[in-house]
């Protein structure tokens, strides 16, 4: 007897765990790869941003954002871009492009989380749906079922609750970890957003010369 | 983009992985074979899993209706077993003999007159122990080892042979095989031949609970012991 045989014993309710679990993996996998990515040297970064911004070298800064490619360089990007219009502006440039980064890191976590708890309420409804073929097994043989009889029902139960239970705890612990990493990203892109405006309030005291305004928008 | 590639790579690896799972697990096979101890203790049902069929898994008095009943069955197995005597023919008209119904009729009232009642009085069979039955000069009281149980599912008891007037206890080592049926048999303690040898062919035809077919089929050791008592 392999392992794949008693899977299948499991009856229809392990398609739809089945299904969950691939789904899960994917979004497992993809939110890693995306969230290793974002995640940069935070204090390295400030310090080139600040010594750029502290020069007035707005564009210089612009494309050093550019080719760090990750969420914080983003919104330092968007928020940079809107200078010539006032801090007011850069303000809100960098909240919403935070906003916007933020739902980026966040996407695919619901339907994680959805899993996590779905598929352990799949595992159960296998577990019901195996007990009732087994009262109906000893209902048809009128009260004298042999526990082989039984087994089939009995197996279902049993089967959906264990990879239900398996697919749910897995899910959810890397949606925890996964959200933990967001938070702490989202604290970071606070940490270097605030520094950025902080430096740009400082250097606006000093004269801007026109070559220095010259953005790409 | 990047990110509409990562989605797709993702779930590719997603769906390989699962599809590798699924084929490692084709690979892997187990047996659910249970392990059994090679030596082990017999029961008449009254220890163990409940709910056996046959004899074991009933409660003592039932168990004793059981043996009962058994023994009424060998007793009606001998009177049937009769051989059948030519019929008389009376040639004297003078000298009648009975005819041969009345005769059978009184046969079979001996035969059940000798088979005692299956139902015991609730105040005769308070305060005694399942102890397979009681008649004749055997004390059915059974000594057995081992750690497993394995069920009896029918045992005839050993009859206390004609000419010997000893009180001994035969010990006897055998092994149960795989289909519940009775193989080797040793005897432990060397006392008298007769004993012995009634001990001996009356434990060759008990029958054990086989062993399940997902079960290690091997031969189980029992130590038992027949103690011979006079009446």
């Amino acid at each position: 007897m392999n392992l794949l045989s008693i899977l299948v014993k499991g009856g229809w309710v392990m398609l739809p765990i089945f299904l969950s679990s691939i789904i899960a993996v994917a979004i497992i996998i993809e939110r890693y790869i995306i969230l290793k990515k974002a995640s940069i040297n935070v204090p390295s970064f400030l310090i080139k941003i600040r010594n750029l911004l502290k020069r007035g070298d707005i564009k210089g800064a612009i494309e050093y954002c550019m080719e760090e490619k990750s969420p914080m360089s983003n919104i330092v990007k968007k928020g940079l871009k809107k200078y010539k219009f006032g801090h007011q502006r850069v303000m809100e440039a960098i909240e919403s492009a935070g906003k916007q980064e933020i739902s980026r890191l966040e996407r695919g976590l619901p339907v994680l989380a959805t899993i996590s708890g779905v598929a352990p309420l799949l595992g159960f409804l296998g577990t019901v749906t195996g007990m009732i073929s087994a009262f109906m097994k000893i209902q048809d043989l009128q009260g004298s079922a042999s526990p082989s009889d039984l087994a089939g029902g009995i197996w279902e139960a049993l089967l959906t609750t264990a990879f239900g239970l398996i697919v749910g705890i897995i899910a959810l612990t890397f949606y925890n970890y996964f959200v933990s990493r967001v938070n702490k990203l989202v604290i970071e892109m606070e940490l270097i957003s605030n520094d950025v405006v902080d430096v740009l309030e400082e250097s606006s005291k000093k004269e801007i010369t026109d070559d220095n305004l010259e953005i790409e928008l | 983009m990047f990110k509409k590639n990562t989605q797709n790579i993702s779930y590719l690896i997603s769906f390989g992985f699962h599809l590798a799972l699924l084929l490692i697990f084709m690979a892997i096979n187990f047996s659910t074979q249970t392990e059994n101890t090679e030596y082990i203790t017999v029961g008449f049902g009254s220890f163990g899993n409940p709910g056996l069929s046959g004899a074991a898994g009933k409660s003592a008095q039932q168990r004793d209706e059981v043996a009962e009943i058994e023994k009424q069955k060998v007793q009606t197995d001998k009177e049937e077993k009769k051989v059948e005597l030519p019929k008389t023919v009376n040639f004297d008209q003078q000298n009648p003999i009975p005819a041969a119904s009345n005769k059978k009729e009184k046969e079979e009232k001996t035969a059940i007159e000798k088979v005692k009642p299956l139902k015991k009085t609730e105040s005769e069979s308070r305060g005694e122990e399942f102890a397979g039955s009681r008649f004749g000069s055997f004390g059915f009281q059974i000594d057995f080892g081992g750690k497993g149980i394995r069920k009896i599912y029918s045992y005839i008891l050993p009859q206390y042979p004609e000419g010997v007037s000893k009180e001994i206890d035969v010990k006897l080592k055998f092994t149960i095989m795989p289909d519940g049926t009775v193989g080797k048999i040793f005897p432990l303690i060397k006392a008298d031949a007769k004993l012995e040898m009634a001990a001996i062919n009356s434990l060759r035809q008990w029958r054990f609970e086989p062993l399940p077919p997902n079960a290690k089929q091997i031969e189980q050791s029992v130590v038992i012991t027949f103690p011979y008592r006079l009446k």
